[in-house]
C-alpha cells in the first residue's frame, strides 16, 4: 500500500477536529429540524453536502417545504444568504449581475446579481428559461462570474441549494443532463408524516418559524469543517469502489447515459463528509453506497426500454450497488 | 483444500453414488448383486481419474478422454478373458467376447424371470452397465453440465428394471438414487443456473414490468417442459422395447394365477404353463421357515402318475385318498434305517391362488390345516387335496411338518428293482415313440444300476445333449412333442424336460412320476420367509427307489438355479452330504452336480440368501462416505488452527478473526453476504445476536477492527481472540441443536465455495441501502 506514492491533502483530521465537526453539524442538523418536522435524513444529506463543499438540488412537488428547508439551511449559517425566484423572464445578468454607468466616476461599475452570497436559494430553477438557469450553473462550477472580461470571485462557502418540481409540472424547462450533474447530490422531500403534518399545523399555524431561526454556526467554521473533510482518508479499496459504481452505470443497459467522472469525485467527497459525520478519520464502503442514490440518481438518463419497463434511475443505483462487489482490501 | 478441487471431489463422489445406487436398482433383478461390487469398483476409477485430471487442470477432451480410456481398459481387463493387449488394450477379440456376453445375457434374462439366476455373463454385463453409467453421469454432469438433462437418461435405464419388476421395485433403491441425483444437483447447481432458468437476482434488479417478468419465467420453464415432456416418453417407450417386458398387456393373456377354477383345481400343469408363459409376478405363496429348516425349494403341488397319448396326466386316483387327519399315510417306500431329517414351514396361499392342491415340500408328516372337511391325501402320492365342490385353498394358512430323507449313495445304488406294487409306475403307453427308449439306452449305456442310470440321464440332458431352455416351445408333453424335443429341436421348458425324463426313465423300469410346484421362493423383507411368484413354478421327474422312496432329479439345464435337486438333499452344503469320500458327482446334490454354472449358481444363490455379497458393498460405501464425512470437519478444524496461531501482521490477524467469525457463522446457517461492506455481511448475525449485548459489543469490536485495518490510514492492533471466542460460543448458542451438529459434521464454509453461496439476505442488504 505504501510503495505507490499517493498525494494526501493533509494528515487525517483528528479527534478533536471531528468532534467539532460533529457538534458543529449536529446544531445545523437540529436548528433545521425546528423548521422541518420529522425529515432527519433529509435534513442530514444537506449537511453532508454542504460540509462537502457541493451544492443541493431539492426536488419534490410543490408545498412540501423546500423552500423552507434551504431558507432554514441558509439562516442557520451566519453569513449572507441570497434567494432568487427563477421565473421565465428571469435574465441571466439578473442572477450574475451586470455593468452598469456610473455617470459620476464616467466608468462602468459592476453590480453584483443574486448569486453572491454563501447560500444561494435558486427557487423553482426549472421554471426559468434554460439560459438563466446557465448562468446560475456556471457559476457554481467556476465559482465566479464573469461580467464583460472581468472576473468576480464568489463568496467562500459558497452552496446553491435549489430546489424544483418534478417535470410534469406545467411550465417548466427541465435542467439538461449536463447542468443536473453539477449538483452534488438530489433529495426528494417527500411528504411529512401524518403526526409530523399534524404537529407542523400546530406549531407554525401562526407563526413563522424561520422567523425565529438564529444562526449556529458562522462563514469561518464552516470554511474550516470543509477543509477539515477534506483530509479524509480515502483507502484505495474505496477508490476502487467508487470508480466501479460509476462505471457500471455506464455499462448498465438500463441507461442511456451513465454517470460521469465528477459524479465519482462528487461521490467521494460526500463519503469523506458522511464519515466525518460518524467521527471517522476514513471513508467506509457504507459511506459510498448509502450516499450512491443521492449523489448518482439525478445524473442518469434511463433508457426507453427502462422507461416503458417503469424504472426509475434510483432502482438502477440500487441494482448497481447490488450487483457490484466491494473491492477486497488489496493485501 | 482448494475450492474448486473440493468441488471436484463434490461432484466426483456424487456422480459415483449416482451411478451405484442406479446399478442398485437392478439388484432385484438377478438373484446375487456380486455385479454391483465390482461395478462400484470400476465406476470409482473411473470417477477418480475424472477428479485428478480435472484438479489437475485438464481441458474437457483430456478428461472425456482419460475417462473413456479408463473404462474400456477396465472392462477389457475385467471381462475380457485377457483378449486385450496387455490385458487392457481392447482388440477384436475382446468386441467378439463382449458381443457373446451381451448374448448370452439377453438369451439368459429372456429365459427367466426375475430374479434372473447369475451367470458371469450377466454379472459381467450389468456391473459394465454400472461403470458406463459412472462415465456417462461424469460427462453430462461435471462437463456438459447438464444435470438436469441427466434424469432423462438415469429414468430410461431405472425404467428397466422397473419395468421387469412391475413397479415392485425396492423403494429404498429408489429413494436412494434420488437422493443421490438431489446431491448431485446440488452440488451442480450453480454451474448450469444460467442454463437452465434466470439466475435469482437481487429485489432491486426484478423487472416492475408483469409482462416482463411473465415472459422471463415463461422462457426458464421451457427447458423444464421439454424435460417432463421427454420423461413421459421415456417411460411410455422403454417398456415397449425391453425383453420380456410388459408381455401381459401386449398378448393380453391375462396371468392371474388360478383364475380359471376349473383347470387350475384339477389340472396343476395347466397353472404353471399360464404362469409361466405369461411370466406372471404374482405371489401365489409365502412360506416361513421354522426351527431352522432348509429353504423351501421344489415346492410340491400334485404328482402326476399317468401318462398317456396326449401326455401325463394326474391320471385315476378314484379310491387311492384318505380323508386328511392328523395321522396321514407312512412315506411310501421310505424304510426306517435310512437317514431323515425333520422341518416345519408355516405356509399361506395367496387369496387369489384358486388351487385345489396343497402346496408342501415332499414329504409331508404332519399337516395342521383349519379347515380340513373335504381334504384327501393321497396314499401313494401324499399328495394333498380338496374336493373340487369344496373350493381351493386360496388365502389358507397352514403348518406342515415334512421329513426329508438324506440317503447314502449306496442306499440308492444298491436299491432293489421296483417290486411289483410299482409297476403301474413304469407303464408307458404303446404309442410311445421308440425315440425314447432308444435314447436311454444310449444315454445310460455305461451305468449299472438304476441310480446310475438316472444321474446319466439327467446330465445328458442338463450338459451333453445339447438342449436348449426355452418358453417359446409349444407347450404339453403328448408323445409327438415329446418326440420332437428328444430329436429334432432339444428346445423346451421344465415341462418337456421332465416328462421326458420321467418317461426315459420308465422306459429303463425305474418307476417315475412328474411331480409339478414351485422350484424356489425369492427370500421376501423377513428374516427365513420366502414369496413364490408363478414364474416359481416348475415341473419335475421323480424316481422311485426301493427302500427310499420318490427321489427328485433336475433335468432342465440352463446354468440356472435349476440345479438338481433331491429329496435327499437337506441343504445345500455338500459338507453335510452322508458319504463325502464318495465321488460327488454320484450325489444328485446341486453343489456337487456337474452342471454348467450351477456350482457358481449355488454359491451366488447361497450368498443372497445369506446376505453376504451387500455386506462388503456396503462396507466399502459406508468407509467411503465415513471418509467422505470426516474431510469437512477436519478441513474446518485446520482452518480455525492456522487462524488462531500467531501472526506477524496485525491487519492479517484481524482478517483472520474476521475469517473465522464468518465461516462460523456460515456453517450455522446464518446469513453472510460476500462482496458487501463489513457491517452489511455481518448484519444477519447481529440481528440473530440482538439480545445479547455482550456479542452486540464484540461484533462491534469486530467490524471496528476490520473496518480499520482495511480502510482507516493507520491500524492499531486489537487483540481479538477474546472476541472471536465469545461470537463463536454466542452463533453456536442461538442456532438449534440441528444446525449445530450440521455446522460440526458438515461445515458449509468448506464445503460450499464462497462465490457459489446463495446470497439469501441480498435481499436485506438491498434494503439496507434504501435507508
Amino acid at each position: 500500500m505504501t510503495t505507490t506514492p499517493r498525494r494526501e491533502p493533509a494528515a487525517p483530521p483528528a479527534p478533536d477536529q471531528t468532534d467539532e465537526l460533529v457538534v458543529a453539524a449536529q446544531r445545523l442538523v437540529d436548528n433545521v429540524g425546528t423548521v422541518i418536522v420529522g425529515k432527519a435524513d433529509v435534513v442530514r444529506t444537506a449537511v453532508i453536502v454542504l460540509l462537502a463543499g457541493g451544492h443541493l438540488l431539492l426536488e419534490d412537488v410543490p408545498g412540501v417545504g423546500k423552500t423552507m428547508l434551504s431558507k432554514a439551511l441558509a439562516r442557520s449559517i451566519d453569513g449572507s444568504m441570497r434567494r432568487i425566484q427563477f421565473t421565465p423572464d428571469l435574465l441571466p445578468s439578473d442572477v450574475t449581475g451586470s455593468s452598469v454607468w456610473d455617470p459620476a466616476t464616467r466608468t462602468f461599475e459592476f453590480r453584483q446579481g443574486a448569486v453572491f452570497g454563501n447560500v444561494v436559494v435558486g427557487d423553482e430553477i426549472n421554471r426559468a428559461s434554460p439560459k438563466t438557469q446557465s448562468a446560475l450553473l456556471e457559476c457554481m462550477e467556476e465559482r465566479q462570474v464573469t461580467v464583460d472580461g472581468t472576473s468576480y470571485p464568489l463568496d467562500d462557502p459558497f452552496m446553491v441549494v435549489a430546489t424544483q418540481n418534478p417535470l410534469e409540472m406545467e411550465g417548466t424547462y427541465p435542467l439538461p443532463e449536463a447542468q443536473r450533474d453539477r449538483f452534488m447530490a438530489r433529495v426528494a422531500m417527500g411528504y411529512p408524516s401524518a403526526d409530523a403534518e399534524a404537529a407542523m399545523l400546530r406549531e407554525h399555524g401562526s407563526t413563522d418559524p424561520l422567523a425565529d431561526l438564529v444562526p449556529v454556526t458562522d462563514v469561518k467554521q464552516v470554511a474550516d469543517l470543509v477543509a477539515t473533510v477534506r483530509t479524509v482518508h480515502v483507502a484505495p479499496a474505496i477508490e476502487k469502489y467508487a470508480v466501479a459504481l460509476t462505471t457500471a452505470t455506464r455499462s448498465s443497459p438500463r441507461l442511456r447515459l451513465g454517470a460521469s467522472p465528477r459524479a465519482t469525485l462528487h461521490l467521494v467527497r460526500a463519503a469523506r463528509a458522511r464519515a466525518a459525520l460518524e467521527r471517522r478519520p476514513y471513508v467506509l464502503p457504507d459511506d459510498v453506497s448509502t450516499l450512491a442514490v443521492p449523489v448518482l440518481a439525478h445524473r442518469l438518463l434511463l433508457s426507453p426500454d427502462a422507461v416503458v419497463a417503469g424504472w426509475q434511475a434510483a432502482d438502477v443505483v440500487r441494482e448497481v450497488l447490488s450487483d457490484v462487489r466491494v473491492p477486497d482490501p488489496g493485501r | 483444500m482448494n475450492a474448486s478441487v473440493a468441488h471436484t471431489f463434490w461432484v466426483g463422489l456424487w456422480v459415483w453414488l449416482l451411478a451405484v445406487t442406479t446399478g442398485a436398482a437392478f439388484s432385484p433383478l438377478v438373484a446375487d448383486s456380486r455385479f454391483l461390487l465390482e461395478g462400484a469398483l470400476g465406476a470409482a476409477a473411473v470417477v477418480l481419474v475424472g477428479v485428478v485430471v480435472r484438479a489437475a487442470g485438464g481441458r474437457r477432451p483430456v478428461v472425456v478422454a482419460a475417462q473413456a480410456a479408463v473404462t474400456l481398459g477396465w472392462l477389457t481387463a475385467a471381462y475380457g478373458a485377457g483378449t486385450g493387449i496387455a490385458g487392457v488394450i481392447p482388440t477384436p477379440d475382446t468386441l467378439e467376447r463382449a458381443g457373446a456376453l451381451a448374448e448370452a445375457t439377453y438369451l439368459h434374462a429372456q429365459r427367466y424371470a426375475a430374479p434372473v439366476p447369475d451367470t458371469a455373463a450377466l454379472t459381467a454385463t450389468l456391473a459394465a452397465l454400472v461403470i458406463v453409467l459412472a462415465l456417462v453421469i461424469d460427462v453430462l454432469a461435471a462437463e456438459l453440465r447438464w444435470t438436469p438433462a441427466l434424469g432423462l437418461v438415469l429414468l430410461a435405464v431405472v425404467m428397466v428394471p422397473a419395468t421387469l419388476l412391475e413397479g415392485r421395485s425396492p423403494l429404498l433403491v429408489f429413494v436412494l438414487g434420488a437422493a443421490a441425483y438431489a446431491g448431485l444437483l446440488a452440488v451442480t447447481r450453480n454451474d448450469d443456473g444460467r442454463a437452465w432458468g434466470p439466475r435469482v437476482t437481487a429485489v432491486g434488479s426484478q423487472p416492475r414490468d408483469p409482462v416482463d417478468s411473465a415472459v422471463g419465467h415463461v422462457r426458464a420453464s421451457i427447458p423444464a417442459v421439454g424435460i417432463a415432456i421427454g420423461a413421459i416418453a421415456v417411460a411410455l417407450v422403454v417398456p415397449l422395447v425391453t425383453p420380456t417386458a410388459g408381455e401381459s398387456f401386449l398378448d393380453g393373456a391375462g396371468s392371474g394365477a388360478g383364475s380359471g377354477i376349473g383347470t387350475g383345481l384339477d389340472n396343476p400343469v395347466l397353472d404353471m404353463r399360464r404362469n409361466l408363459r405369461g411370466q406372471s409376478r404374482d405371489v401365489l405363496l409365502t412360506m416361513t421357515e421354522e426351527k431352522d429348516a432348509p429353504r423351501p425349494r421344489y415346492v410340491r403341488l400334485a404328482s402326476m402318475q399317468s401318462v398317456g397319448d396326449q401326455g401325463w396326466t394326474l391320471g385315476d386316483r378314484v379310491g387311492a385318498g384318505q380323508q386328511l387327519d392328523d395321522d396321514l399315510p407312512s412315506v411310501p417306500g421310505l424304510n426306517p434305517g435310512v437317514p431323515t431329517t425333520t422341518a416345519r414351514y408355516r405356509t399361506a396361499v395367496s387369496p387369489g391362488f384358486e388351487t385345489r392342491w396343497l402346496p408342501h415340500v415332499y414329504a409331508p408328516t404332519a399337516v395342521r390345516l383349519e379347515d380340513s372337511s373335504g381334504v384327501e391325501i393321497n396314499r401313494s402320492m401324499l399328495d394333498i387335496s380338496r374336493l373340487p365342490r369344496l373350493g381351493s385353498f386360496a388365502g389358507a394358512s397352514y403348518d406342515v411338518e415334512v421329513m426329508v430323507a438324506r440317503p447314502t449313495q449306496a442306499d440308492l445304488r444298491t436299491a432293489p428293482a421296483s417290486t411289483l406294487t410299482m409297476s403301474s409306475y413304469v407303464d408307458l403307453p404303446s404309442s410311445t415313440p421308440d425315440v425314447v427308449n432308444e435314447r436311454a439306452e444310449e444315454v445310460t449305456a455305461g451305468a449299472s444300476n438304476a441310480f446310475d442310470r438316472a444321474l446319466a440321464l439327467q446330465r445328458w440332458f442338463r450338459q451333453d445333449g445339447g438342449f436348449k431352455y426355452s418358453l417359446a416351445q409349444r407347450p404339453g408333453s403328448g408323445m409327438e412333442t415329446i418326440e420332437a424335443f428328444l430329436t429334432d429341436d432339444r428346445v423346451g421348458y421344465c415341462e418337456q424336460f421332465a416328462t421326458a425324463m420321467a418317461m426315459m426313465a420308465r422306459s429303463l423300469g425305474i418307476p417315475s412320476r412328474v411331480s409339478v410346484g414351485f422350484l424356489s421362493g425369492e427370500p421376501a423383507r423377513q428374516k427365513g420367509t420366502w414369496v413364490f411368484r408363478g414364474t416359481a413354478m416348475h415341473a419335475w421327474p421323480e424316481l422311485y427307489f426301493a427302500g427310499v422312496g420318490w427321489i427328485g432329479f433336475e433335468p432342465t439345464p440352463g446354468g440356472s438355479g435349476y440345479t438338481p435337486p433331491t429329496f435327499a438333499e437337506g441343504s445345500a452344503d455338500p459338507q453335510e452330504a452322508p458319504d463325502p469320500s464318495a465321488d460327488p458327482t454320484a450325489l444328485p446334490t446341486g453343489a456337487a452336480s456337474p452342471a454348467p454354472g450351477s456350482a457358481e449358481a449355488d454359491a451366488a444363490g447361497d450368498a443372497a440368501d445369506g446376505g453376504g455379497s451387500w455386506v462388503p458393498v456396503a462396507l466399502v460405501v459406508l468407509g467411503l462416505l465415513t471418509v467422505a464425512l470426516a474431510v469437512p470437519a477436519a478441513v474446518r478444524t485446520a482452518r480455525r488452527r492456522r487462524r488462531r496461531a500467531a501472526h506477524d501482521d496485525p491487519a492479517a490477524a484481524a482478517e483472520d478473526a474476521w475469517a473465522e467469525v464468518r465461516d462460523t457463522a456460515t456453517d450455522h446457517g446464518i446469513g453472510w453476504t460476500e462482496g458487501v461492506s463489513p457491517r452489511t455481511s455481518i448484519a444477519p448475525l447481529r440481528a440473530r445476536l440482538d439480545d445479547d449485548p455482550v456479542a452486540r459489543e464484540a461484533i462491534d469490536t469486530l467490524v471496528d477492527a476490520v473496518e480499520r485495518s482495511r480502510y482507516a490510514p493507520v491500524y492499531e492492533p486489537a487483540d481479538l481472540t477474546a472476541v472471536v471466542d465469545h461470537l463463536v460460543g454466542a452463533t453456536a448458542a442461538s442456532v438449534t441443536r440441528r444446525q449445530r451438529l450440521g455446522a460440526a459434521v458438515l461445515p458449509r464454509s468448506v464445503l460450499v465455495p464462497a462465490e457459489r453461496r446463495v446470497g439469501v439476505r441480498e435481499e436485506d442488504e438491498v434494503l439496507s441501502l434504501r435507508e
